[in-house]
């Protein structure tokens, strides 16, 4: 099954779901992220399914987090409206009861980084970046804080949060955020390969573990996306974000204006 | 004394060796009981100032639990198993002496945990480790917990749902074995740290691991719950039983054509 930007296939056991915005780096806009999310659901509760490997199309990023066209025109009195739709997507991934294969093609940035840590086994290609640079968009990282902290511990967590520079992809693998890294002409098998081998594992094993291994991460999240709320409710309605936001897009314009000059 | 274990003090200095070699030093409810006294002993005898846990032979610290127990084991009684175990951590949360894990060879399973509970780590090349539960049908709670407090979610993660034995060099690498020597040289390091802490104010030390203990304590009684809960689940569906005699049956094949 194909919709214009999440692609489906089924291979044996393995769901494989592809971001598929190329053209906008696979970012998450409202109609991806409920894609996202139910395609999640589904596999969740489809006996046919016992592993999923997420990716994105193109070769240039796994998926560059929210999409800025669409949160620089938010309304800052839609702003809890907002933070509940990114609530419902992080909550399907958390809530997902089979283990999920995250294969970076590229740069994952922001809720695309959120999304590939809320996976569980990550491999990479060399190029790809891993960054949460939501201070540089004028917005505070809260789930990213939360999750950079259950990953790395407190110390790498801060600094690359308040930094928001980019971990090439050699950092990720030596402090564990990623377990390989793939050429990226073979990435899509290893990810099956992976899936595969997870998906021959005893069931019930696999479904209990994973339930506990989600149950401390879901609660955090929860938690850390009610902050969030607040945190990010109080950045918008200070107008800051919205206009750093155009401020960015407005001179992405610009480069692409004279590039094509 | 002990059927299971051998244990001698020398000096300040208390020694375990877990020693049912021919069954790669696995254990079952007897020697959990017995490692869990010899600890509480050692913890008592005031003269005793560090105790050294090791495995008798070269293969294996342990390899966790004996899963000849486990095979037969109903849904309740998987439920009162978990329960075991919080007697033999406890043992070792208690300790106010430091606990020196000497590593002569591979922990898996339940021993990996055992280890990853004592303070320090020496091992070799050999002292493979792991969490391999989820290979024989077993959920596992416990391991992911104090894995997770070392070495993060990532790797945490990718270690439990594989069931992946590490090699001693990686552990090294992502700090789960502190000191690493030659295969011939870890008892005596272990001996060396052991000397080295036993001579610190005990008070502090005492202090300090009660500390660890008690900011810990939280998340080991969450996660028994979750054992609890998990394993009578398991059980009860069946999986693991049947997981462990086809490990039963494989292995008996292999030893037949070999």
């Amino acid at each position: 099954m194909i919709s214009e930007t999440l692609s489906m296939t089924q291979e044996g056991p393995v769901r494989c779901l592809v971001l598929n915005r190329p053209d906008r780096l696979n970012a998450l806009d409202t109609g991806l992220r409920r894609r996202v999310a139910d395609a999640l659901n589904e596999a969740s509760d489809d006996g046919d399914v016992r592993a999923l490997v997420l990716t994105g199309a193109g070769e240039r990023a796994f998926c560059a987090g929210q999409d800025l066209q669409e949160s620089a025109e938010i309304d800052p009195a839609a702003g809890r409206h907002w933070m509940a739709s990114w609530k419902a997507y992080f909550q399907a991934l958390c809530a997902c009861k089979k283990p999920i294969v995250v294969a970076l093609n590229g740069v994952a940035a922001g809720a695309g980084l959120q999304t590939a840590l809320l996976g569980d086994l990550r491999i990479g290609v060399a190029q790809a970046r891993l960054i949460m640079a939501e201070v540089d968009v004028g917005l505070p990282a809260i789930t990213g804080s939360f999750l950079l902290t259950q990953h790395l511990g407190a110390s790498r967590a801060m600094e690359l949060l308040l930094s928001g520079r980019a971990m090439p992809a050699e950092e990720a693998r030596a402090v564990g955020l990623l377990s390989e890294i793939v050429a990226p002409d073979l990435m899509a098998g290893r990810a099956r390969e992976l899936a595969q081998e997870l998906a021959a594992k005893p069931p019930c094993a696999m479904r209990l573990t994973l339930a506990n291994l989600r149950r401390s991460i879901a609660e955090g999240m929860e938690e850390a996306e009610d902050a969030a709320v607040a945190y990010q409710s109080e950045a918008v309605a200070t107008g800051e974000p919205q206009k750093v936001m155009a401020a960015f897009l407005a001179r992405r314009r610009d480069r692409a204006a004279g590039s094509t000059r | 004394m002990y059927e299971f274990l051998k244990v001698d003090t020398k000096d300040a200095i208390g020694t375990i060796t877990l020693d049912r070699p021919e069954a790669m030093n696995a254990w079952h409810s007897p020697m959990r009981q017995e490692l869990a006294r010899a600890l509480n002993e050692m913890n008592q005898t005031e003269s005793v100032r560090a105790v050294i846990m090791t495995g008798a032979g070269e293969r294996a610290f342990s390899a966790g639990q004996d899963l000849n127990e486990t095979k037969s084991f109903d849904p309740e009684r998987a439920g009162t198993w978990v329960e075991e175990w919080r007697a033999l951590y406890s043992a070792i949360r208690g300790m106010r002496k430091p606990l020196i894990a000497a590593l002569n060879g591979v922990a898996a399973g339940s021993a990996f945990q055992v280890a990853l509970q004592c303070d320090i780590r020496v091992g070799h090349a050999g002292s493979r480790m792991g969490q391999p539960e989820i290979n024989a049908g077993i959920a596992s709670t416990l391991g992911p917990w104090l894995m997770k407090e070392m070495l993060g979610l990532s790797r945490t993660v990718e270690l439990v749902l594989t069931g992946r034995m590490m090699d001693g060099e990686e552990c090294h690498r992502i700090g789960l074995i502190h000191y690493y020597v030659e295969a011939g040289a870890v008892m005596a390091k272990a001996r060396e740290i052991a000397e080295d802490l036993a001579a610190k104010p005990p008070v502090a030390m005492r202090l300090n691991k009660a500390r660890f203990e008690e900011v810990t304590r939280p998340g080991f009684e969450d996660a028994l719950a979750a054992g609890s809960r998990t394993q009578k689940e398991a059980y009860e569906s069946g999986e693991p039983q049947r997981m462990m005699e086809a490990f039963f049956a494989e292995r008996a094949k292999r030893k037949s054509t070999a």
